[in-house]
């Protein structure tokens, strides 16, 4: 295989490395935007009590693992899907330098869909939290 | 072979050079839309505490956000990454200085306002 293969391989894993990390964190962020919104619905004394159908007005999620669940998932796909490109380039040879460079660009375009999925959840949740904010302060 | 395997021999000889141009610029376009509706709504947020404070309504961040609502549609016309990876920084750029701005100068309103509010349900 050719030296700058190597090279091509590391920088990229490196790069789709940092990726990650920045979904992670978007992620993160995502998961703080919700338990805040969580907290000021709680804080504004709407009242949990099951309607009468059973089911609750807010939905009753634990959060408290949700970032490393998070960190954990998107981390091990990172390495699943490295170990496939290292075994497919250094392994069997199925894929040279273009290939190598196609797969590792694929990667962040599957970390962009995460990043848009975040960002318009924090979207959607604002406009509930403002919409809140904004019935709270009329009944006032 | 595995399934992930195959898959991944269909990106590394498929994945051409257009098709990750149009899925760039998609996603770039999605991405400036989710964070111009998300700035948006935190000044409209801002400004109904700024309403309860009685300080005046923002203008001059409502105008960077439609700076960047203005060229983001741009990205459409990009013809290389380069071009793509500037125009977005420049869009994401000004989005995230309204943003980090917004948070830092009007952290100290936003925290009272919400407190006002827990006392004011509380009272009820």
């Amino acid at each position: 295989m050719r030296k700058d293969n190597y090279l091509l391989l590391y920088r990229w894993a490196l790069w789709n490395f940092f990726c990650t990390i920045w979904v992670v964190l978007e992620g993160a962020i995502m998961i703080y935007v919700l338990r805040l919104y969580k907290n000021i619905r709680e804080a504004s004394k709407q009242t949990n009590a099951p309607r009468a159908n059973g089911k609750r007005r807010i939905p009753v999620v634990r959060w408290d693992f949700g970032i490393p669940l998070l960190a954990g998932l998107l981390f091990s796909f990172y390495f699943f899907y490295q170990y496939n490109l290292f075994a497919m380039a250094l392994g069997d040879g199925s894929l040279d330098g273009w290939g190598i460079y196609r797969v590792s660009v694929f990667y962040i375009r599957i970390c962009g869909l995460f990043w848009i999925l975040f960002e318009w959840v924090v979207a959607i949740i604002g406009i509930r939290t403002y919409g809140l904010f904004k019935s709270i302060k009329g009944a006032m | 072979m595995n399934a992930f395997k195959t898959l991944l021999l269909w990106v590394g000889t498929g994945f051409t050079t257009e098709i990750y141009m149009i899925s760039t610029k998609i996603q770039g376009i999605a991405w400036s839309i989710a964070d111009i509706v998300l700035v948006f709504i935190l000044l409209k947020i801002v400004d109904l505490v700024r309403q309860s404070s009685g300080k005046k309504r923002i203008f001059y961040r409502y105008l960077l956000l439609l700076v960047s609502a203005v060229l983001t549609p741009s990205l459409l016309f990009t013809q290389t990454a380069r071009q793509i990876f500037i125009l977005e920084s420049i869009i994401c750029g000004m989005q995230f200085a309204i943003l980090v701005y917004t948070v830092i100068a009007e952290r100290k309103d936003l925290l009272h306002f919400v407190k006002e509010l827990a006392i004011a349900k509380g009272n009820e």
